[in-house]
């Protein structure tokens, strides 16, 4: 999938855990696994702005394009 | 409104259930008054079931006797699985997440079985119509065989059904993977 989600390297980055950032987003651990691993379909707007809230980063630190060519 | 959901998927459940135990013995009884008027004593061609006097038919053929027979056998016994495919649905059905391919499957199931029915029903009318022709008597053949066409048209909205489930599973999975 061409959009990659970079959330452990924000997570070591801030030096929190999943379960951490799972109270502090009000997001389930499967939920949170699902967008860490990258199997995620779609992420809502609401969901991104807690996240980079709780994380103190930009979207873009999260999320990144790579093309399918160079992938 | 959530209980009276589920109070009406448990009363549906009953009348499935009883529906397709009526069915399996109505299969079970043309089967065996079919074998003893057959094997036994013709007389019981008199009365097959409630009321079916095919005995002008058995004294005219029993070729024909015995096709028309079998087919009845066959549109009842289809009518019984249609409705066992029914009580399969009610059986995996979550409410929760209903799109299931499971459920899918059987939905399909239903259509095909439902337009073989209708067609199987079609054709058992124009045979007992055929023979009527040749000026046999058929009591209680007509309201036996029911309407083919009303089958043909359920299958046609099952199968209509069974595409938009198909897409509802594509949406539910989308939506089980947005975070």
């Amino acid at each position: 999938m061409p959009i990659i989600v970079n959330l452990d390297v924000m997570m070591a980055k801030r030096k929190m855990s999943l379960n951490e950032l799972s109270e502090k987003v009000g997001l389930t651990l499967a939920n949170l696994s699902i967008l860490k691993t990258g199997k995620a379909k779609a992420v809502r707007f609401s969901t991104l702005e807690t996240i980079c809230k709780v994380l103190q980063c930009q979207p873009g630190d999260i999320l990144e394009y790579v093309d399918d060519k160079a992938h | 409104m959530k209980k009276k959901t589920h109070e009406l998927l448990i009363i549906m459940k009953v009348l499935s259930w009883i529906a397709f135990f009526g069915l399996c013995i109505k299969t079970g009884a043309l089967a065996i008054t079919f074998f003893v008027s057959e094997f036994i004593n013709p007389i019981a061609s008199k009365n097959l079931y409630l009321g079916l006097n095919l005995s002008n038919l058995k004294q005219f053929s029993n070729l024909h006797y015995s096709a028309i027979i079998l087919l009845l056998i066959f549109l009842t016994a289809l009518k019984a699985y249609m409705i066992y495919l029914v009580i399969r649905i009610f059986l995996k059905l979550n409410l929760m997440n209903p799109f299931s391919t499971d459920v899918a499957l059987l939905i399909k199931r239903i259509s095909y079985v439902a337009l073989a029915t209708g067609a199987l029903a079609m054709m058992a009318t124009q045979y007992g119509q055929w023979l009527s022709k040749k000026g046999v008597e058929l009591n209680g053949l007509t309201e036996f065989v029911d309407s083919g066409a009303a089958f043909l048209f359920f299958a046609g909205i099952i199968f209509i059904i069974s595409l938009v489930f198909k897409k509802g599973i594509e949406i539910q999975t989308e939506n089980e993977l947005t975070v």
